[in-house]
């Protein structure tokens, strides 16, 4: 149906609903985020588990205080140090970089160890300050202690130090560092910029999988069980009602420990004669497949439901006995006189499903059944529990303010489809 | 033979009920009904809602499947037959629907929704296709340029002519009207009558038509059967129904007829009671429990149909077989 009047008509109420179009931009953000994650090395799975920083660096322009970047400090001297101090210290410390800092500078390893001394003295100095943040505060008791701007001073020159022992950085790496450095680290030291991003591709992965599979078997399903009814209802809603009696949990559980540790890419890929290989080049990743059926099998059921009642309306109406006193068959009337009358449900469940797929994951990956490979907002949250209570607050407000934006948008999308699309309402 | 033939028809809906969803009860939407229409006539079926005259019309057209009983078509017995057997049969055969709103697929435009009719029954070369949906439109009196307009973008008055379009599409000889008009407003319905009327005698159209509406019956058709609960009462010409008519259920239809005089509204005559429940009817005459003549007989024995004129059929004992008649012509 191109360029009917009526799906038009729908494009332009749908273009008048103002949140819904700044949805459709947001999704579509998202959804380039994950096809360039998908199909390029744009982020990697092994950025997102390079140590960037000590530790913990705070993000969102939170200001450190003075013993973490001391702390920081001390973390790399001694790591330089350790690396200058083996026989061969050029090769070891061309490994340093691996840890996804900084390379050291290329100076002679005399210098080096000249300069990491120089270094020591003023830690040993600050370390010997009490309270460091007392101090620079200017609110420590003492009498001999020093003041604020003195210690203050100490910690910049230890920082100068430390930048001498590392090579300039260029200008690509300073907008990588940037990147990296965005909104700070974990525990690990790791980017929670890289993280959550990566995240992304997890959430639409699942969600468009489940969306798509569960929507194709729910219509399916639903479609054959309203309009043959009989014993094909029978068994479609005895199937339904058993699947909607398992738990979405326990069900992940099962596949999770049937699917451990077997290959599943191989063998599917084989099945399908390369076709897998072809599609996604094995981006499929194979600890989701247990998520991905657990979710469909229990997800088809919604859709199902909603098409197998609408079905058993349309297939009583008037236009489908018309057809059938036409002498349609079967099969025609339901392709072409029922399914288009039910689309508009398969699109809104699909939105609908999409989010419920990513919320879905993200609970099961924080109780550790979902994704078992690199990060996902699960994941980052449920790491984030002991950070929280330290008050590092940027981890999780990273991995939900992003599953935020995607849940929001698609609720409103999937709200301004059902105004549009459901004939009831135009 | 006639041309349409309809002999003993009978519909039964089963009630489930229970914990083993077992037939409890059958609904006798149609019981023995006999019908003939001959070619190029024009019947009317008449009766009120539920007495079984839409299912009359669907049974006959193969939309439900009859208990029992047999249609023939054109001297061919349609009731056996298998859905490809049926196909040339389906052709010369159509139905015109009561709701001008969802008889039509929402999602097809008009020339989508004949298109399809045309080629499925490849009425036309592919190539007239166009050409033919055109000349349909005209012929329904619908603007050529609607042809790309969807159902909802229509009055129900053109939905109403679309339908009649479709199952002219075909080239069908016969055509069962359910209540084409009965959802529309006066003055649409007048304007569909006369285009019905037009095309009766421009293609020669051999047509069924289910109404509740005694004027609209006695203006457009040739004959009529009055229908009581599943069952014909009475069949008459439509030339003199208000002399002829003798069953009491017929009288009582045309008095309680709406009459134009608002100083007149005392003399409306409305028929008192309820329709029995057609899973339960009454073991004699259906309309038993209404009549005002009834009698005794009435109660135990269903009525014949008798003949009475030329054209004229009655199922009453009152009316055939007086009581007191018969008592007084025992003496004689």
């Amino acid at each position: 149906m191109t360029n009917s009047s009526s799906d038009s008509r729908a494009l332009r109420k749908f273009l008048r609903h103002k949140p819904a179009v700044v949805a459709s931009f947001i999704i579509a953000a998202y959804a380039v985020v994950a096809m360039l994650l998908l199909f390029t090395n744009m982020i990697t799975m092994d950025d997102t588990l390079q140590r960037v920083g000590p530790e913990t660096i705070p993000g969102f322009s939170s200001v450190q205080n003075p013993e973490k970047r001391l702390e920081d400090a001390e973390w790399l001297l001694d790591r330089i140090d350790t690396l200058a101090g083996r026989e061969d210290p050029r090769a070891a410390l061309d490994s340093f970089r691996d840890l996804g800092v900084r390379h050291v500078a290329e100076i002679p390893i005399e210098d080096l160890q000249q300069r990491v001394e120089e270094g020591w003295e003023i830690y040993d100095r600050l370390a010997e300050v009490e309270d460091l943040t007392a101090a620079v505060n200017g609110t420590l008791n003492s009498p001999d202690a020093p003041t604020g701007e003195v210690v203050l001073a100490d910690l910049q020159q230890l920082e100068l130090k430390l930048d001498e022992l590392l090579a300039p950085m260029t200008a690509k790496e300073k907008s990588t560092r940037w990147f990296e450095m965005l909104f700070g680290t974990d525990r690990q030291g790791r980017s929670i910029f890289y993280r959550s991003v990566y995240s992304i591709r997890v959430a639409v992965l699942v969600g468009l999988i489940t969306g798509l599979l569960s929507v194709t078997i729910g219509t399916i399903a639903g479609l054959l069980s309203g309009y043959f009814g009989g014993w094909v209802d029978n068994l479609i809603t005895w199937l339904y009602s058993t699947f909607a009696s398992i738990p979405n949990i326990v069900l992940l559980i099962l596949l999770a420990f049937m699917f451990d540790g077997g290959h599943i890419d191989e063998p599917l890929n084989r099945w399908t004669g390369g076709l897998l290989k072809w599609l996604i080049g094995g981006r499929l990743d194979e600890t989701l497949i247990p998520v991905y059926i657990a979710f469909t099998a229990t997800f088809w059921i919604g859709p199902c439901r909603v098409i197998r009642g609408e079905t058993l309306k349309i297939r009583e109406l008037e236009y489908v006995q018309a057809a059938t006193v036409m002498g349609f068959g079967r099969t025609r009337i339901l392709l072409r006189h029922i399914l288009p009358n039910v689309t508009y449900l398969m699109l809104i469940n699909f939105s609908l499903l999409f989010i419920g797929a990513i919320k879905s994951e993200v609970i099961l990956s924080f109780l550790g059944l979902g994704v078992k490979k690199g990060p996902s907002w699960g994941i980052m949250i449920s790491q984030s529990k002991v950070e929280v209570i330290n008050g590092f607050f940027w981890q999780i407000g990273t991995a939900t303010v992003l599953m935020f934006f995607l849940v929001l948008a698609f609720n409103v999308l999937s709200d301004a489809l059902q105004d549009v699309l459901d004939p009831k309402h135009v | 033979m006639s041309f349409v033939e309809v002999n003993n028809l009978v519909k039964h809906f089963p009630i489930r009920g229970g914990i083993l969803n077992r037939v409890i009860a059958q609904v006798q939407a149609v019981s023995d009904v006999s019908l003939r229409i001959e070619k190029g006539e024009t019947l009317g079926v008449i009766g009120e809602s539920g007495c079984g005259k839409s299912t009359l019309g669907k049974t006959m057209i193969r939309l439900i499947e009859p208990t029992s009983g047999d249609v023939r078509f054109d001297g061919v017995e349609i009731t056996g037959l298998s859905h490809a057997e049926l196909m040339p049969i389906r052709q010369r055969m159509q139905f015109i629907f009561q709701d001008p709103y969802s008889s039509l697929n929402p999602r097809m435009t008009a020339q989508q929704m004949l298109a399809e009719v045309i080629r499925f029954h490849d009425v036309v070369p592919a190539k007239e296709t166009d050409k033919y949906i055109e000349e349909l439109l005209e012929t329904v009196q619908l603007r050529k340029d609607s042809k790309n307009r969807y159902p909802h973008e229509f009055s129900g008055g053109q939905r109403q002519r679309l339908n009649i379009a479709r199952a002219l599409a075909v080239k069908p000889d016969f055509i069962i009207a359910d209540e084409p008009v009965s959802a529309l407003d006066v003055s649409v319905q007048a304007q569909i009558l006369n285009l019905l009327m037009d095309l009766r005698e421009k293609f020669g159209l051999t047509i069924m038509f289910i109404s509740h509406d005694l004027k609209v019956v006695e203006h457009f058709c040739d004959r009529m059967v009055v229908m009581y609960l599943g069952t014909i009462v009475e069949r008459l010409s439509c030339d003199d129904i208000y002399n002829q008519a003798q069953h009491p259920y017929t009288k009582a239809l045309l008095k309680s007829n709406p009459i134009n005089d608002p100083d007149d509204r005392e003399t409306l005559y409305i028929l008192e009671g309820e329709v029995p429940s057609p899973s339960n009817p009454p073991p004699g005459c259906p309309f038993v429990t209404r009549c005002d003549i009834a009698e005794e007989r009435c109660k135990s024995e269903r009525p014949p149909l008798v003949q009475l004129g030329d054209e004229h059929q009655i199922a009453c004992w009152a009316v055939t077989h007086p009581a007191n008649a018969s008592t007084s012509s025992d003496a004689l």
